[in-house]
């Protein structure tokens, strides 16, 4: 719950000025220019909430680690709080509040603005288009029709040869049947590379537009999955849509810019499982790194080299006379082609040289004379016969990787768009390398030579210029949203701090999308002097990094380790260097001016020491959790919950939290004691700006709060969370633990449909995502409520998922648990031998308990319980009490209460069982508890029933009790009389409530007033008990109970006694 | 170290700058040398991406080691170049 501010400050419009009011009362009034006035009130408060026109603000003072108070506003929109700096007391104005509401205001959709930043662009899915000069070579375009032989093609040469034009003619032949994908530098990230490659497939066609949504999904997530898992979920998809589809050509143009070595081996692994239907065309300036030879041999791969990419005589002369006229003679031809070496850039330079010169023949001679390369021609023969408005605009708009009119715009600094635009169509008219990118000839992109020719000649005639260019592109970009374009213009504009300031802004972002590790390699690229002043970026960016190692192999794991280490030995060594400097400072001047100033970074440096020990203890935990060392685990609790409270920043909170939640939860069995700890972070959370804590938060909290008994708290937090989940495509793996928490609610409450619902989406989404914990853990989850519905063949099935898993994945949590669901199965179908026979090689040690013990535990009792062998129950629930009666796991407890009572009561022994039923009820009734009496069936029953029933003074239980176990009652009866489990009742999300309501009910319903004997008849009744029973448990005769039964029919206008009961549900008598 | 690498065609000086900054000498045989000290491993790839990204055909590749003395008489051979570069632009 976000904190509600005493003060409010609202703008009147009638008036206008702003009318303070405190706790709803008008206080004060300020207008805009009184700011003495405003500023003495402000002196004098810590929050207040700010209503201007342009928007609204929370507004806290706070105090900062650093030292130093300061103001922050905080705007929350959609389920997301943003927060802004405002500065110290004196200098905040009214109208700085206006300004900064307004502000965010219009930043309301960040994340959709990085959203739309991750969208891969329209104009790298379509083959560029066809240049105006253009030759038709048949032969290389019936070659490539033979890339439909082999599922893989490479056209292999290095720049100019026409690789892309041949590719673009080919694809406009077969339109239906192409997939397009043009690569840029930045697709050197394995989620930018397969999302761009999947949006390719979408594009074609061939699939579905939801296609991939599954891959995308593994993706762009802040714990992406290991590269094999999301590639099978990719395969698998491509493979089932085999049978009814013609083949598919995907083709991936400038595959020479992947770098990465995680995308190559991702790419081999999917062209050696590329389904038939589909064929992949590559083309590369250099050899890719992904085994050609083995591929070579087996017949597997098509090559089109340089040498076939050579223009002919012919071919160069059909290409000169669209560009020449008159056309060159057979011989010049000649003469240009060998000394082009028919390489189509060479000889597109020599036409467009040709064009502009009177003297031909005169410039042949020259040009295949010399030993000139032809790269050259392109400064003096080229760019120096350009106006100088075009020769501008070429030189500075080569900064650029994609050009639109916009950037070239911004760039250039002109003053119209418009003419931008012409420019680009001019350039592209006059053949001047310019390659258009859409239809609409909105995006273009210089052919790559040409744009080098164009930077060296920039970098020789105004080097001073290159910075600015870039520069203003980065301003451009951080304008447009589009983070990594402004990223990348900023740190080649040698702007760092423009650059670290903008990965300040995204890198949760980024991680958010399963991009840490292209924001890592940004931020390496910092230089050292300002690791010191970005020392926080480089931790949070070690930080993200980690976190998303998680669900991966050893080896990744390793990896990041490395990159994360890199990042901090810069902090460290920042670090050393200003202990240096500051201690040799304090021995030179002993000044006194600087002891704030000295202080705050004596803060800060021990928070970065914090940080940065953390991040060590992170390293550790990681690698324990990843091999299941409970052991190490344990040790390690005080180191970890050494970090809590340390530190203020949310997402670092979430370190020490996690780990602690893993020890307590998982390790221990144990989490209540979380629960007041995870309601202050998660207040303090929801006002931050990090989606992620505020999600993680809530799921540890949700669990917490049913191991704590806490079902409405779960119900409530398990809700919020997948409300913010559903909100932010990259959590959706987040999702899973919430929806367990949700169903492990709903079950008790025992709305049995809702929670087999969610554990199924639980299952499903985990076999899908390969989140293996996650998908034993729902199975286990749903075995218990299939046999709470009684379909038998669902648990079954169940089961057997489970018994897979363990045995294909030889896991090291669940082998413990499968003998107990295997119990809970036999007795489910009645073969009491095998369960009894399996209940005495449970051993249950002196000692700490492992996990799946407890879970042995209960249904060991049950055992017992099916045998009769109430005494030996007693006993066994006796010895382990301290075990299972802890206020650690009231969870635990309260199944521990429940076995009790029924032992208990079963024994005869009724005053320690109503001992028991008192803190049993205390625990259950204001959260609504069903299940857990349910669960133990008929001996729960009677007990419940002897409770409700017995009759000396001190013993009767309180009215909202006694309704309580009314239904209770009830609810067993429906069990037993309908097999049907849609009919089950289920309580409401609040049973407290409706208890209370029906206790003092009874006396108020119009029309319908029973004695207190006919009450204790209908709920008898509702109860299942026959006239017989009643009689005897209220010690009258049978007669007088017909009577009061038939009273009871007449006062509810029932025909019969299921007809009373209901009717008396409806009007809330029971 | 110091690398000397030659490549086919006569490529004008002016591309030092986007070629590590070494020297560019073009010679008799139609080729251009290009040599000069590059810091490191790393350094040698980028030139060698740049060379593929500019299509250059690449002829011989050769290293020694520059020892100390060597660095000043570098020195003074690259600004003599300069000076005769800088007479050709003209």
């Amino acid at each position: 719950m976000p904190r509600v501010p005493l003060h409010a400050l609202t703008w009147s419009r009638e008036q206008n000025l702003y009318e303070l009011y405190t706790q709803g009362q008008l206080k004060l009034r300020f207008r805009p220019a009184e700011e003495a006035a405003w500023l003495a009130w402000l002196g004098s408060v810590s929050s207040f909430a700010f209503h201007s026109p342009g928007g609204s603000l929370n507004v806290y003072l706070e105090r900062r680690p650093r030292g130093g108070v300061y103001w922050y506003a905080y705007h929350t929109s959609g389920g997301r709080t943003r927060k802004r700096y405002l500065g110290r007391t004196e200098t905040l104005s009214l109208a700085r509040l206006e300004e900064i509401a307004q502000t965010l205001l219009r930043e309301q959709q960040p994340a959709q603005a990085l959203e739309r930043g991750m969208l891969v662009l329209s104009g790298r899915l379509a083959p560029p288009r066809l240049p105006n000069a253009l030759v038709e070579r048949e032969r290389l375009l019936s070659a490539l029709d033979g890339a439909l032989a082999t599922p893989l093609t490479l056209l292999l040469a290095s720049a100019g040869w026409g690789k892309t034009t041949l590719l673009s003619a080919w694809a406009g032949r077969h339109t239906a049947q192409v997939a397009w994908l043009s690569l840029d530098e930045l697709d050197n990230s394995p989620t930018r590379f397969w999302v761009a490659l999947i949006a390719a497939l979408r594009r074609c066609g061939g699939y579905a537009p939801s296609f991939g949504q599954t891959a995308v999904a593994l993706l762009q997530s802040p714990q992406p999955s290991s590269p094999s898992t999301i590639l099978t979920a990719l395969l698998q998809e491509l493979e089932s849509r085999e049978a009814h589809l013609a083949p598919i050509v995907l083709i991936v143009d400038d595959y020479q810019v992947i770098e990465e070595q995680a995308i190559h081996e991702g790419m081999s692994f999917f062209l050696e499982h590329l389904p038939a239907h589909l064929h992949v065309i590559l083309s590369s300036r250099v050899d890719p790194d992904l085994p050609l030879a083995r591929w070579r041999m087996r017949g597997q791969l098509t090559e089109i080299r340089a040498d076939e990419l050579r223009f002919r005589e012919v071919e160069a002369s059909q290409y000169l006379s669209q560009m020449l006229s008159p056309p060159l003679s057979e011989e010049e031809v000649r003469r240009l082609v060998s000394r082009t070496e028919g390489w189509i850039a060479g000889l597109h330079l020599a036409a467009l040289t040709l064009q502009k010169r009177e003297d031909r023949a005169a410039f042949l001679q020259a040009f295949t004379g010399s030993q000139r390369h032809l790269l050259d021609y392109v400064q003096e023969e080229i760019l120096s016969r350009l106006p100088t408005s075009v020769r501008d605009f070429l030189l500075h708009t080569a900064v650029l990787s994609r050009l639109d009119a916009p950037v070239c715009q911004a760039v250039t600094a002109a003053p119209e768009r418009r003419a931008s635009q012409q420019m680009l169509e001019w350039l592209e008219r006059a053949n001047l390398f310019l390659v258009s990118l859409d239809e609409e000839r909105r995006s273009y992109r210089l052919h790559d030579l040409f744009r080098e020719a164009l930077l060296s000649a920039l970098h020789t005639t105004h080097p001073e210029s290159v910075p600015v260019l870039h520069r203003r592109a980065a301003r451009f970009y951080e304008a447009q949203g589009e983070w990594a374009e402004a990223i990348t213009h900023a740190l080649q504009a040698a702007d760092y701090s423009t650059a670290a300031n903008l990965m300040e802004q995204t890198v949760e972002q980024f991680w958010v999308y399963g991009e840490a590790a292209t924001i890592a390699r940004w931020v390496l690229a910092l230089p050292d002097r300002l690791a010191r002043e970005h020392a926080r970026l480089l931790l949070t960016t070690a930080l993200y990094l980690l976190t998303t190692v998680v669900q991966t192999t050893r080896e990744q794991r390793e990896r990041r380790y490395q990159e994360a280490q890199q990042l901090m030995a810069r902090v460290e060594a920042a670090l050393q260097a200003q202990t240096d400097e500051t201690n040799s400072h304090i021995s030179a001047t002993r000044a006194d001016a600087g002891d704030v100033d000295r202080e705050a970074h004596a803060a800060e440096h021990a928070l970065l020491k914090f940080r940065l020990g953390l991040l060590r203890r992170f390293m550790a935990l990681i690698e324990a959790t990843a091999s299941g060392d409970f052991e190490r685990l344990r040790s390690m609790q005080e180191v970890i919950e050494e970090a809590l409270d340390h530190d203020e920043e949310a997402i670092w909170q979430t370190v020490p939290l996690g780990g602690s939640f893993t020890i307590h939860y998982t390790v221990r069995r144990e989490g209540a004691q979380l629960l007041p700890r995870l309601l202050s972070v998660k207040e303090r959370v929801s006002r931050g700006a990090s989606r992620y804590a505020s999600i993680r938060v809530r799921q540890w909290l949700a669990l917490a709060a049913v191991r704590s008994g806490q079902l409405r708290l779960a119900y409530e937090e398990g809700q919020v969370a997948l409300n913010l989940i559903e909100h932010m495509q990259g959590f959706a793996l987040l999702k899973g633990y919430v929806q367990i928490a949700l169903a492990q609610v709903c079950y008790q409450w025992n709305r049995l449909e809702e929670a087999r619902d969610l554990l199924r989406m639980v299952v499903h989404h985990a076999a899908a995502w390969q989140q293996l914990e996650l998908l034993g853990w729902g199975y286990a989850e749903l075995i218990q409520v299939e046999l709470a519905r009684r379909d038998r063949p669902a648990a079954q099935q169940a089961l057997h998922e489970v018994e897979l898993l363990v045995q294909r994945e030889r896991f090291g949590i669940y082998p413990g648990w499968l003998p107990t669901m295997q119990a809970q199965w036999w007795l489910a179908q009645g073969q009491l031998e095998a369960a009894s026979k399996w209940t005495a090689s449970v051993v249950f040690p002196e000692g700490a308990w492992e996990g799946h013990l407890y879970g042995a535990f209960p249904v060991v009792i049950r055992v017992y319980f099916a045998e009769h062998r109430w005494r030996e129950a007693v006993e066994l629930l006796d010895s382990w009490s301290s075990h299972l009666d802890r206020p650690a796991n009231i969870e635990l407890a309260i199944l521990f209460l429940a076995q009790s009572l029924v032992a208990l009561h079963q024994s005869d022994k009724n005053e320690q069982a109503r001992a028991i039923a008192a803190r049993l009820f205390a625990l259950t009734e204001p959260e609504g508890y069903l299940r857990v009496y349910l669960d133990e069936g008929e001996p729960m029953r009677q007990a419940l029933l002897a409770l409700l029933t017995s009759h000396s003074q001190q013993q009767e239980l309180a009215p909202s009790t006694a309704a309580y176990v009314s239904k209770l009652l009830a609810a067993f009866e429906y069990e037993k009389q309908d097999a049907s489990p849609s009919v089950v009742p289920a309580t409401t999300p609040t049973p407290a409530l409706s208890s209370a309501r029906q206790a003092s009910a009874v006396s108020f319903v119009p029309g319908v007033s029973l004695t207190r004997r006919e009450q204790e008849v209908l709920r008898l009744l509702a109860a299942g008990a026959s006239n017989q029973d009643i009689a005897q448990t209220l010690v009258i005769s049978l007669d007088t109970v017909k009577k009061h039964v038939s009273n009871l029919l007449g006062k509810l206008g029932a025909s019969s006694r299921t007809q009373a009961i209901s009717q008396a549900r409806a009007l809330s008598l029971l | 170290m110091h690398y000397a690498l030659r490549v086919q065609g006569h490529l004008d000086p002016s591309w030092s700058d986007r070629l590590g900054g070494l020297r560019i000498e073009q010679q008799e045989a139609g080729t251009t040398l290009l040599s000069g000290s590059l810091p490191d491993q790393a350094a040698l790839h980028g030139l060698l991406l740049q060379i593929v990204r500019l299509g250059l055909v690449l002829l011989s590749l050769e290293t020694s080691e520059a020892p100390g003395g060597e660095e000043a008489a570098d020195k003074r051979l690259s600004s003599s170049l300069d000076a005769e570069s800088s007479r050709q632009i003209e």
